[in-house]
């Protein structure tokens, strides 16, 4: 009779790290693009990704991206406002700071300004990648070199 | 206004995407560097591709 597989525990390394170490590098990473990374000690990978991050929200903004709000009607206005409002978040202290100085941006005609929009909304969701690498290496999941 | 062509943002965005997914997509920089190159590559090829599919389909 063939032996019982014993189940690997997969996330006994993970558990060894307080919850608190694994966590601080994605709160910083969510405020500020690159500070996760800044924070293990990771700083060229932390530099590059605050270039291209902050690269591409302000490259969104200078084609007059729009932020989204959430709004409520129909079903897929619903989803589309409110994806984009939490990728638009995912930013950090870069939506914060935006939109706190003022800036707004109506729907405009043409394509430049919803290019804008994406780039704002993928910028957000890089970061999302930033956050998740940040906490995978926090938790001793991923090799960090 | 920054007013790019639709070729330059899709270069860029291509360019953007592929720095952070060769950062956070490997473990070891050469892997990440080799990682980057080939996303855009396939970011830019898709471009192409894409574009001439559509400029065909639309006759």
């Amino acid at each position: 009779m063939a032996a019982k597989p014993v189940p690997v525990k997969r996330d006994v390394k993970e558990q060894q790290v307080p919850l608190f170490d694994r966590l601080s590098p994605v709160v910083l990473a969510w405020l500020i693009p690159g500070a996760g990374h800044y924070y293990l000690k990771l700083r060229v990978h932390a530099a590059v990704l605050l270039v291209t991050i902050v690269g591409m929200f302000l490259t969104g903004i200078l084609m007059q991206g729009r932020m989204f709000e959430p709004s409520n009607s129909d079903l897929f206005t619903t989803v589309m406002t409110y994806g984009g409002y939490v990728a638009d978040l995912c930013t950090g202290l870069l939506y914060f700071l935006t939109v706190g100085l003022g800036y707004y941006q109506e729907t405009l005609p043409g394509a430049v300004h919803d290019y804008g929009t994406k780039f704002i909304v993928c910028a957000g969701l890089l970061n999302i990648l930033a956050m998740v690498d940040a906490y995978e290496i926090a938790s001793g999941r991923k090799a960090a070199a | 206004m920054f007013q790019p062509s639709h070729l330059q943002v899709a270069i860029l965005f291509a360019l953007f995407s592929s720095v952070v997914m060769g950062v956070v997509g490997r473990s070891t920089n050469r892997d990440r560097v080799s990682y980057g190159i080939y996303c855009f590559v396939y970011f830019l090829a898709a471009i192409f591709a894409l574009g001439w599919l559509m400029r065909l389909g639309h006759g």
